[in-house]
């Protein structure tokens, strides 16, 4: 028979072990780096990166934002430690939500857009992560959201939005939760804070379809004195670079301080099988030649 | 007498001659319509306004259009961009026999 009493379990909230010897059982837990007190919602040594974030309290637990922010070990609010800042927004346990504006400009997605729930569900629970490059972060989108935007022909459109690290002169980029758009439109949003600044787009084309042209950006026209909008043209507007996944697995970048289309060579976004400029998988063929003729040892 | 049916024939060969020709931007307009409502699906008709050129007075030049990008404060304050990508339908029709000479959507 199997018994299980919950008295037993070491760790509580966050994951971090307990240590019931000190202040009784569940008031006091060990983040490494430091002790947590659960009834005074501190810790009880001062944070050894104050320094860092003077407008904190060097008593404080995950910013102060304990409903949407977990502590990793006590030291730092939202970072991993080799500086890529892995976020997830959503139900997952693995919750680590790495900005302010990501969640603003993160809006849940409905089962109204066309889509199916499983897929809805996956983009609720995608990932953003927050990356110094730009061009590594739209591979990071394309690589996520090309596949579904395939298998449901409908293009999907997100903003690129750029963070200062804290005490840090580097920038960070992230981008919102994909807006599904319709077969040859979508619209993305960004909400402007303090924190981020716009910084690109990306956006992807949908399957393989011969009435369209998916592989490359539209492009604006002046047409009868009147001005038709593009991809590119919209970059340009807002002063911001651009980036397209085609169904061709093809990572397209419209270079705004250059004015140039380059194709970023993008090996590992999934692409639509059914397209003539697609890569061809390779097809292994196995011949069987059989185990041949026994050896009986008589002559033919 | 000879006169008259010679004018007669001309304008009754003029209208044979013209019976497929687009002079007019109405004309092109439903052509651009009906051709692509049969490529693409009834949808398409949420382009509009339609852009209309006469290309070297020889290839009318007909496409559709998104709505505008632009940014949007709300009653908090916060301002909003929404950036709207994608294409339009585009179609070449040449004015003299109304003959389609492209028709696609960019994207």
């Amino acid at each position: 028979m199997y018994s299980f009493q919950c008295s037993e379990y070491r760790f509580a909230v966050s994951g971090m072990e307990q240590d019931n010897e000190v202040s009784g059982s569940g008031n006091q837990y060990n983040y490494g780096f430091r002790i947590y007190n659960p009834r005074l919602g501190k810790f009880l040594s001062v944070d050894p990166l104050s320094d860092s974030y003077p407008w904190y309290t060097p008593y404080q637990f995950a910013g102060n934002k304990p409903i949407w922010a977990i502590d990793l070990d006590g030291l730092e609010e939202y970072y991993t430690s080799d500086g890529k800042l892995i976020g997830k927004y959503g139900t997952s346990t693995e919750l680590k939500i790495v900005y302010d504006d990501y969640v603003a400009n993160s809006r849940v997605l409905l089962s109204s857009t066309g889509i199916s729930n499983a897929d809805v569900q996956k983009i609720n629970q995608a990932s953003a992560p927050a990356l110094e490059s730009k061009d590594d972060l739209a591979l990071h989108w394309g690589e996520q959201f090309n596949q579904q935007s395939i298998g449901n022909n409908k293009e999907y459109s997100s903003i690129i939005f750029s963070t200062r690290l804290p005490g840090s002169s580097k920038l960070s980029y992230s981008y919102t939760r994909p807006d599904v758009g319709a077969v040859a439109s979508s619209k993305s949003s960004f909400t402007s804070k303090t924190n981020s600044n716009l910084s690109g787009a990306i956006h992807s084309h949908g399957g393989y379809d011969p009435a369209y042209k998916s592989n490359e950006f539209s492009v604006a026209m002046i047409l009868g004195g009147i001005y038709v909008p593009g991809d590119i043209s919209e970059y340009v507007r807002n002063g911001i670079d651009g980036y397209v996944s085609t169904p061709n697995g093809s990572l397209l970048k419209f270079d705004l301080f250059n004015e140039m289309v380059v194709d970023l060579d993008a090996t590992t976004i999934p692409y639509d099988i059914k397209g003539p400029t697609s890569p061809k998988e390779e097809i292994e063929i196995e011949i069987d030649f059989g185990e041949g003729p026994e050896e009986t040892g008589e002559p033919f | 007498m000879f006169n008259k049916i010679r004018e007669l024939i001309f304008f009754i060969a003029l209208a044979f001659c013209s019976c497929n020709s687009v002079y007019t931007v109405k004309k092109a307009t439903r052509i651009a319509e009906k051709k692509w409502v049969e490529k693409y699906d009834q949808s398409i008709l949420e382009f509009k306004p339609y852009n209309i050129a006469l290309l070297g007075d020889s290839i009318w030049m007909v496409t559709g259009s998104l709505p505008p990008s632009g940014w949007n404060i709300n009653q908090q304050g916060d301002s909003t961009l929404t950036i709207i990508t994608g294409g339009v339908p585009v179609i070449k029709i040449r004015k003299n026999d109304g003959a389609i000479i492209e028709n696609y959507h960019t994207r």
